[in-house]
């Protein structure tokens, strides 16, 4: 079962507040879960790698230079944009 | 004699080239449509009837000078997740009801180069955290089928549309099922592309190595249609594919004569509805008589996959739900919903000092299992299929408070979206009333395949023709 200390400090971790009347709940489902995932356990990955991604895909990169769209709203050697400060 | 708004793309096109009637009277019939219903089914959070209006005449006009947009004139529907510049983009939560959005997603951009018209955009589980549409902070989506039971999610509100004939198409995204589950439950055809395949730009991050924007249709022919504009490869998005984009409208196949269809043995024996089996197992045999062989095969249990995509995503969930600060934009950290707030303390446990390697890097070794082990499936079959959820559509409430409820209802789907493949959920069935859906999951970029087979599928069996009595 989740300790109180560790509720604490994952909400201070997740930038959340937690209401104190919820704290008991918050326990109870999250050690019901962790239970749940612990079926993981019975696979063997020894001698497996993680997987991060699907695509198989590296290193995508492209010119550093303004594509298309973004050349229209060059100013010189400014970029116009709407304004996002309303009086 | 079929109203306008009851129309696929495919019938909308050949009616707007011949002349039958204009894009305007097209989407005056959607638009009124949703008049007459949407107190029922609440997919929309908004809707542009002002502007669709305007672009429907500029579609009408463009027609007349001969234009070749693809999607000309169609009106459609936006799961809320997509970005859609100057319009409100709120995920379906507090935190951004306020927010509208400064740039456009791509997915978005594409249709509308195509001359398609956005005329709204659905309500889901907020930042698309379930599998019912009740995660909405702002309101929960009736199934058109029984009202007093939900559409799924987390793309409920665009499948409910769609269904409702609420929208000629819309499009979604899939985290884990969010597409192919509410198509399932709703009657219509859903489409998970592989992923890569549709620009995740502009695109609300959920769970960023799984998202994959897709579409939901009337007809696997228009699924087609859709998908030939929405793939390709975008330089916005540096996860999407080169690959090229193959016409997902042409059927070659005349029959499945030569191909081989595999049935997980342990998807037949997890815990689901008896009339889901018997629809999915009659669906087997329409299957046979189109001339494919069905083998059952051996794939993991789906438990393992829930499990998995339990903590891969909802660690990838509170990474991105970071960006949340209510500082830039948006309502603070305290408006996310409580789905949200559970999604992000799990995923934040798990990749927390001391747990990172007990659960996030296990999940990530049992993904890499999962994923093997459809390559090895695919060695021996062409096409994967399943029930698309274990059951039907539950009722208002069900899904509440439940810890693993999305998961639960999502464990056919999970396997092949952690594994990034392409599946497609079409009606197979009915059971009391309601649609079972049946799933084809294909090897990555297989789009093409699996569209072909949901279309001679579609021939055979045509449960588009069936409607809700709204």
């Amino acid at each position: 079962m989740i300790t109180d200390q560790e509720i604490d400090n994952l909400y201070l971790l997740s930038k959340l507040t937690l209401k104190p009347e919820l704290r008991e709940e918050v326990k109870k489902w999250l050690s019901e879960t962790l239970d749940y995932i612990t079926v993981l356990d019975e696979l063997d990955t020894a001698n497996v790698r993680p997987t991060t991604q699907v695509t198989g895909l590296t290193n995508v990169f492209r010119k550093d230079l303004p594509t298309k769209e973004n050349e229209l709203n060059l100013s010189g050697t400014y970029f116009k944009t709407s304004i996002t400060v309303v009086k | 004699m079929k109203n306008l708004y009851n129309l696929t793309i495919e019938e909308s096109l050949r009616g707007l080239n011949a002349g039958d009637f204009s894009s305007v009277e097209l989407v005056k019939s959607v638009l009124e449509r949703i008049e007459k219903v949407e107190d029922k089914v609440k997919a929309y959070i908004s809707i542009f009837k002002e502007d669709a209006l305007l672009l429907a005449k500029q579609a009408d006009a463009e027609r007349k000078k001969g234009s070749k947009k693809k999607l000309l004139g169609i009106p459609y529907s936006a799961k809320d997740l997509f970005n859609t510049k100057g319009y409100l983009t709120t995920a379906s939560s507090k935190v951004l009801e306020n927010y509208i959005t400064l740039y456009e997603s791509t997915v978005t951009a594409k249709l509308k180069n195509e001359g398609a018209i956005l005329i709204g955009k659905t309500n889901s589980d907020a930042f698309a955290h379930g599998s019912s549409t009740e995660n909405s902070d702002f309101f929960v989506t009736k199934n058109p089928w029984d009202l007093t039971r939900l559409p799924g999610g987390s793309s409920g509100g665009s499948a409910a549309a769609v269904t409702a004939d609420e929208t000629i198409f819309a499009i979604g995204t899939e985290t884990g099922g969010s597409i192919r589950h509410p198509a399932g439950w709703c009657g219509c055809v859903g489409l998970k592309p592989t992923y890569g395949r549709v620009s995740r730009f502009g695109v609300i991050s959920m769970c960023s190595s799984t998202d994959s924007p897709g579409l939901l249709t009337k007809t696997a022919k228009d699924a087609g249609l859709v998908l030939n504009v929405i793939a390709g490869n975008d330089s916005k998005d540096a996860t999407s594919s080169s690959k090229s984009v193959d016409d997902y409208t042409e059927i070659l196949l005349d029959s499945l004569k030569g191909k081989v269809i595999g049935v997980p043995r342990a998807f037949l024996n997890y815990q689901m509805e008896e009339m889901v089996k018997t629809q999915f197992l009659k669906s087997l045999t329409d299957l046979r008589d189109l001339g494919a062989k069905i083998v059952e095969i051996d794939l993991m249990d789906p438990k393992y996959a829930v499990a998995v995509y339990t903590i891969v995503q909802r660690a990838e969930v509170s990474s991105n739900l970071a960006r949340y600060d209510g500082i830039r934009y948006g309502n603070i950290r305290e408006s996310f919903g409580h789905e949200a707030q559970r999604r992000i303390l799990l995923g934040t446990y798990v990749l927390s000092a001391g747990y990172y390697d007990k659960y996030y890097q296990k999940a990530q070794k049992v993904r890499s299992l999962v994923c093997s082990d459809f390559d090895r499936a695919f060695k021996s079959v062409d096409l994967i299929v399943s029930p698309t959820s274990p059951s039907t559509a539950l009722k208002v409430g069900a899904g509440i408070d439940q810890a693993m409820f999305g998961e639960i209802m999502d464990a056919f789907a999970l396997p092949a979206a952690l594994a990034g493949l392409c599946a497609i959920s079409i009606p197979c069935g009915f059971s009391q009333n309601l649609p079972v859906g049946m799933q084809l999951i294909g090897p990555k970029f297989s789009e093409k395949l699996i569209l072909e087979v949901a279309n001679l599928y579609e021939k055979e069996v045509d449960f588009s023709r069936f409607k809700p009595n709204l």
